[in-house]
C-alpha cells in the first residue's frame, strides 16, 4: 500500500506532536495526585524526565497556570541520557478542596518545544466556613444568617463568638455539620466586625479562625 | 486529498484527546459569576476590578483603582475587600493571563456569600498596556 506524499507529510506534522514517546525530554509521569492533610501549608513534588533524544536540550522557561505553584529546575541543559527533575511547590493559602494546577515546560527542541504537567491536589482542612462572611444592607431586616462550618473528623468548636453587642452567635448543630447564627442588633449603620471561632483539633491543639459579618 | 483532509481532522482530534484541557474554560458553578470578555469589562458602569494575581505583579502593573484579592493571603486581604466593596457595584476578578484558575476561584467564594451579586471573571486574564499577549 503507498501513501500519498500529503498524507505521509500531514501524519508528520500534525500526528508527531501528539505521541510523546518520540520526544527527545520523556517524563515519567506528566500528572501528579497528591492528597495534603489538614493543617498543611504547602506540598512539595516533582516531576522526573529523561533527554532520549541524541542532541542536547535546553529548557527555555516553566509557566505554571496558578500564582500559588512555584516550580523550579536545577539546571537549563540537558544531554543525552541525563535525567533531571522540576521541583515543584504548591503553596496552599486558603485553599480547600480539589485544586488542579498546570505546569508548561518550554524547551528549544524543535519537534515537542513544550509539555504539559499537571499538580491534581486534593487539600483537606481542619474547618471550612461557606460562605466566608455574611452580609446584611443598611436598614434591611435584621434575620439570622448562617455559615456552615464542615469539620474534619475530630476537630470540634469550642466557641464562637463576636465582640461587642453588634452581632450575635449563636453555635447550632443539625444533621452532624455545625452552624453558626448570627444576627445583628441593628441594620441603621454600616459595620464589619469578626466572628472569632475557637476549634480544638485532634492532637489537643486550639486554633483560631475567623469569620466576618457586616451592615453595608 | 480527501485522504489529507481525513487524517487532518483525525489527527486534530487525537490532539484534543490528549490535550483537551487546553482549549477548555471551566464554568463557573455559582450562576452568578460569568466570563467577560475585555472590551466589555471596560463598558461596565463603575466596576471595582479585583487582582487576584501574586503581590508581585500587583505591584508592576495593575488597572486604576483595583484591589487586591487572591487565596494566597486571604485572611489579610478579605476585611480590606469587605471596606471598599459596595453593594450593587459589578465584580470584575482577574488573573495573568494563563492563570485563571485563581480568578475564578475568588469570584466563586465571593459569589457563595453575594449571591444577589454580579460577579465576572475576566477571560484571557489582565494583560498590563504596552506588553505582549502571551
Amino acid at each position: 500500500m503507498r501513501f500519498h506524499p500529503l498524507t505521509v507529510l500531514a501524519l508528520g506534522l500534525i500526528l508527531g506532536p501528539a505521541a510523546p514517546v518520540w520526544a527527545e525530554l520523556v517524563w515519567k509521569e506528566k500528572q501528579v495526585s497528591i492528597q495534603a492533610p489538614a493543617g498543611t501549608q504547602e506540598t512539595k513534588t516533582s516531576f522526573s524526565f529523561v533527554n532520549q533524544g541524541k542532541k542536547a536540550v535546553a529548557i527555555r522557561a516553566i509557566k505554571s497556570s496558578c500564582n500559588c505553584t512555584v516550580p523550579k529546575l536545577e539546571k537549563k541543559a540537558y544531554q543525552p541520557g541525563e535525567e533531571g527533575r522540576v521541583e515543584v511547590v504548591f503553596n496552599h493559602g486558603s485553599r480547600t478542596g480539589l485544586q488542579k494546577s498546570s505546569i508548561t515546560v518550554l524547551t528549544d527542541d524543535p519537534k515537542f518545544s513544550d509539555a504539559e504537567l499537571q499538580l491534581v491536589l486534593e487539600i483537606k482542612t481542619w474547618l471550612q466556613m461557606s460562605p466566608p462572611f455574611v452580609l446584611w444592607l443598611k436598614d434591611s431586616e435584621p434575620e439570622a444568617k448562617e455559615i456552615a462550618l464542615r469539620l474534619e473528623p475530630g476537630v470540634e468548636i469550642l466557641s464562637a463568638k463576636c465582640e461587642g453587642n453588634v452581632f450575635r452567635v449563636k453555635k447550632a448543630a443539625r444533621e452532624g455539620a455545625v452552624q453558626l447564627q448570627i444576627r445583628p442588633s441593628s441594620t441603621s449603620k454600616p459595620v464589619r466586625a469578626p466572628v472569632e471561632i475557637a476549634a480544638k483539633l485532634p492532637d489537643g491543639n486550639t486554633r483560631n479562625f475567623t469569620a466576618y459579618a457586616i451592615v453595608k | 486529498m480527501a485522504v489529507v483532509l481525513l487524517v487532518s481532522a483525525l489527527a486534530a482530534f487525537g490532539q484534543f484527546l490528549l490535550h483537551g484541557d487546553l482549549f477548555r474554560q471551566a464554568e463557573p458553578k455559582h450562576p452568578n459569576v460569568q466570563w467577560i470578555g475585555g472590551n466589555e469589562a471596560a463598558r461596565l458602569d463603575r466596576a471595582l476590578w479585583i487582582d487576584a494575581r501574586s503581590r508581585e505583579l500587583y505591584e508592576k502593573a495593575h488597572p486604576k483603582d483595583a484591589l487586591r484579592l487572591n487565596l494566597e493571603e486571604w485572611d489579610l486581604l478579605l476585611p480590606v475587600f469587605l471596606d471598599r466593596w459596595e453593594p450593587g457595584i459589578p465584580l470584575v476578578v482577574y488573573c495573568a493571563p494563563g492563570s485563571c484558575d485563581s480568578s475564578l476561584a475568588i469570584a466563586e467564594r465571593l459569589a457563595e456569600a453575594l449571591p444577589n451579586e454580579k460577579i465576572f471573571v475576566l477571560k484571557g486574564g489582565w494583560v498590563p498596556p504596552g506588553a505582549e499577549k502571551p
